[in-house]
């Protein structure tokens, strides 16, 4: 549980940032590309900003747009799989788009999808979350097709149960240790993804800091400046890593017996 | 004259419209003429696309050749300190992103060390060491979260194959731990292992466009990025199809 | 309206095997074949039969857990396949189920009063203080302490699960349960327990059983008719102790003569029924007992032996033993097959 331990903190240090982190978007032009220092700890990037202060700042983007789109995928997809779970026909029709959705690369669909609407932060939201929701659909469904089986299911409608209630209380709780290991690894891959568009210049305007933004406005200042890149560059690593760690802590949690084969 | 250019391109249309329209003439292998270069799409992808192959297979076969022999290896002595170091590396090289990995690689082994060239490409046919000059650290960029993926995908598959009876029956007739990993439990996990790599294909993909844009490689990654902060319709549409 | 509880006429189901584009070639497993019986009210009816006869099919199409390829439920003279869908949620009252494995068809995340208090929920609301009254009414009468209430499936013993598992059947207040397994999955000394909890609920709320068994010993104990099915199809249906006494069918022989008996002086006597149970996807032709059957005759080999009635109020399927006299079959099976009072 390193991971959950992990995120947290960043968590609150991300979001205690503007009692600490001073300003990171006042720019000054006699300080740029400066070394770490006291006043700076990271140095300046090349318009003369507070790289600590936009580091700090950025891990908001980062988490907000990465949790968010995780919830988003892991909401949809829990509802695609279990219906898909349950109706055959809308099995058929809807996995094979998710197997299509599924085949393309996760970040080439983003950036298609983003090219139609034109950027922000709430269509990068759902730009994240759509190519991550096949993968979630999949895992509840096949969840789902397991349960359905069981006795207790059987038992249920016997009892008179309606199907709603059934899926409600019987079958969804069923999904919820899937759901969780899945969600901690779509938001591991919600990060980097927002990451990777923001640095290909289609994700978070470029106005506000975030972290993929800051290496790529700094990409020609490498030689000069590295801490420009390395300090989100680092920052982004560990929060993914805090995450990854957090999911594989989950699944060892739900099922032990993955855990001496793993 | 931007209006123009809508209206030549059918920009103006609804989506469905456009996006049936391009459909058919993708049919008819009619794929666009690009804003920008003015040429036809197909030709500028035929220019792009060796880079691109070159670093994607040069990956492949790195990945599949580390990757398969870390996930041997971890399998060998599950949960032994060689296991440890190997998942944490994994674990690892699913976190840190590829354009990360790309500029440390770039500050500490070319504009430090200035072992390698910082970015660019060189065509194969003007010399297979300056290809590979620069294609090393894109590749070894690209390839860290892929070797990672191979590893853990690897000693899952192996030490699932190890736990069947038949390989407690080896093991228990006194087969040799060398022969028992590669001899029975490589070849029946190879397949499972072929397969996911095939289906990962995409998420080599994915990094590719990351590691041209550190590197500055003209492949079809740039292609796609240019295209798209051009705003060049056509080119990114057959691209990303 | 004086019929039977529950009627079932030429019940049939097969199983396609793989997915079906070309509908016509596909094999099907002919998991129940033509079944037919019914049960009067507070009557117990044990069905009894060889791994994979399809007895638990029968028992899923009764529920309506599985559409029939063939045949009718009737409830009280009502078709059950002609019920709407709120029609058929209310019939749901009048028939309930107990499952073989008293772990598996529990929910091991719910407490046990939330388990046996869910039917009646499907149907009216409860209060919290109701719901604690039912549950608690509930578990006393399958002999357990109300306390147990707030206990979780897995903190309980197996006959412990089992009870709930019959308090849940109880507490729509049914009038036929039917039990598949019910005890077969528990130890000998809770089986009696739980055998003789079924017995006094019959006896206290006239509830009927169908009662789904592939032990003989127990069957006897509760029964006070018997069928016997064989791959798919009924091949014997009679009194207990007429069946017991005289078994007629050579395969209810067979089966009569294997099971172990009460008194041990008695000797026991070998397994007379060689062979591996045929398949089901292929079944032999004729009588699907023959390939195993000693008294087997060309006819058996040709011809489907159809149920014929016998004196003692049974039918019995056998060329041999049971020879019919030239007559349509199904007419006078079908109108046998009440019990004679
Ligand atoms: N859902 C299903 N799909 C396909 N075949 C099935 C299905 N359920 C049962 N069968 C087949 O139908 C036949 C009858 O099965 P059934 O479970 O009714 O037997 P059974 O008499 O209850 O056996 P047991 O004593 O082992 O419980 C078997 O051959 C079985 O393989
Ligand atoms: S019909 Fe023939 S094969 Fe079947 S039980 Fe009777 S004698 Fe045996
Ligand atoms: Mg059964």
């Amino acid at each position: 549980m390193i991971g959950g331990g992990l995120l947290m903190l960043l968590i609150v240090l991300a979001l205690a940032a503007p009692i600490y982190a001073g300003d990171p978007v006042n720019m000054d032009p006699f300080k740029r590309l400066q070394p770490p220092s006291a006043e700076m700890w990271f140095g300046s990037d090349n318009l003369g900003r507070d790289v600590f202060a936009r580091t700090i700042f950025g891990a908001r983007i980062s988490l907000m747009v990465g949790l968010l789109s995780a919830a988003c995928a892991a909401l949809v997809g829990l509802l695609i799989g279990v219906v898909a779970g349950y109706s055959r026909s809308f099995d058929n029709v809807v996995m094979r788009i998710m197997d299509g959705l599924m085949s393309i690369p996760t970040i080439l669909l983003a950036i298609a999808l983003i090219s139609l609407t034109g950027p922000g932060i709430g269509i990068l939201i759902v730009a994240i979350a759509i190519p991550e929701t096949p993968a979630v659909a999949r895992l509840v469904r096949s969840v789902v097709l397991g349960v359905r089986e069981r006795p207790y299911v059987e038992a249920a409608l016997c009892g008179g149960a309606r199907l709603p209630k059934v899926l409600w209380r019987h079958i969804l709780p069923s999904t919820v240790p899937a759901l969780m290991v899945q969600g901690a690894t779509v938001c591991a891959s919600a990060i980097l993804t927002e990451a990777g568009l923001s640095f290909l210049g289609v994700g978070v305007p470029p106005e506000i800091p975030s972290w993929g933004n800051m290496i790529a406005s700094s990409r020609l200042y490498l030689a000069i400046a590295p801490m420009t890149i390395f300090a989100p560059g680092i920052c982004l690593a560990v929060t993914v890593l805090a995450v990854n760690l957090l999911g594989d802590g989950l699944r060892d949690l739900f099922d032990p017996r993955a855990k001496r084969r793993r | 004259m931007i209006v123009g250019i809508r209206e030549k391109l059918g920009l103006n249309d609804p989506m469905p419209v456009q996006f049936i329209r391009w459909v058919r003439d993708m049919l008819r292998g009619d794929f666009g003429t690009s804003i920008f270069a003015g040429r036809p799409v197909l030709e500028l992808i035929a220019q792009r696309l060796e880079p691109t192959v070159s670093l994607s297979s040069l990956t492949m076969l790195v990945s599949v050749m580390i990757g398969v022999s870390f996930g041997t290896l971890a399998a060998w002595r599950a949960s032994g300190p060689i296991d440890r170091v190997l998942t944490a590396f994994s674990a690892l090289g699913f976190s840190v992103p590829v354009f990360v990995v790309g500029y440390f690689l770039v500050y500490f082994f070319a504009m430090q060390a200035h072992w390698v060239p910082v970015q660019g490409y060189k065509p194969i046919g003007q010399g297979l060491g300056a290809w590979i000059e620069h294609l090393i650290l894109p590749t070894v960029a690209l390839s860290v979260a892929y070797i990672a993926f191979i590893a853990r995908i690897t000693r899952a598959s192996m030490l699932e194959v190890l736990s069947e009876d038949y390989m407690r029956t080896a093991a228990a007739k006194g087969a040799s731990s060398y022969a028992m990993l590669f001899h029975h439990a490589l070849k029946n996990a190879g397949v499972q292992i072929l397969t996911v790599i095939g289906i990962s294909f995409a998420y080599l993909i994915g990094g590719v466009v990351l590691t041209e844009t550190v590197f500055n490689i003209p492949g079809i990654g740039r292609l796609v990025v240019d295209a798209i902060n051009n705003r060049d319709y056509p080119v990114f549409r057959v691209c990303s199809s | 309206m004086n019929g039977p509880l529950l009627k079932v006429e030429n019940l049939t189901k097969h199983y396609p095997l793989g997915s079906g584009i070309f509908k016509k070639s596909i094999p099907v497993i002919r998991a129940v074949e033509d079944v037919s019986f019914c049960v009067e009210a507070g009557e117990t009816l044990c069905i009894v039969g060889e791994s994979g006869c399809g007895k638990s099919t029968v028992a899923r199409l009764l529920m309506r857990l599985v559409e029939p390829t063939g045949g009718r439920v009737l409830i009280d003279g009502t078709d059950i396949a002609s019920l709407k869908k709120d029609a058929l949620h209310a019939w749901r009252r009048r028939m309930q189920m107990v499952f073989q494995d008293p772990y598996s068809s529990l929910n091991r995340r719910l407490t046990a009063g939330q388990i046996i208090t869910e039917p009646v929920e499907n149907f009216e609301r409860l209060s919290r203080k109701q719901r604690q009254a039912l549950a608690a009414d509930l578990l006393r009468k399958v002999g357990m302490s109300p306390e147990m209430m707030h206990r979780l499936p897995s903190e309980l013993s197996g006959g412990q699960r089992q009870r709930l598992g019959i308090a849940r059947a109880l507490a729509l207040n049914p009038s036929l349960i039917i039990a598949d397994e019910a005890v077969s999955a528990l130890d000998v000394s809770v089986q009696a327990q739980i055998l003789n909890l079924l017995l006094e609920l019959q006896q206290q709320m006239g509830i009927a059983f169908v009662f789904i068994s592939h032990d003989l010993g127990v069957v006897e104990h509760i029964a006070h008719r018997v069928a016997v099915m064989y791959l798919g199809r009924i091949v014997e249906l009679a009194p207990s102790e007429a069946l017991f006494a005289k078994p007629v069918h050579p395969y209810t022989e067979a089966l009569v003569a294997a099971a172990p008996v009460p008194d041990p002086t008695r000797a026991r006597l070998e397994v007379p029924v060689e062979g591996e149970v045929p398949s089901p996807i292929n079944p032999p032709s004729g009588c699907a007992f023959h390939p195993r059957c000693p008294l087997a005759i060309e006819r058996c080999h040709i011809e489907v032996p159809p149920l014929v009635p016998m004196a003692d109020g049974r039918v019995v399927a056998c060329h041999v033993r049971a020879p019919a006299m030239g007559m349509p079959a199904p007419a006078v099976a079908n109108s046998s097959l009440t019990p004679v009072a």
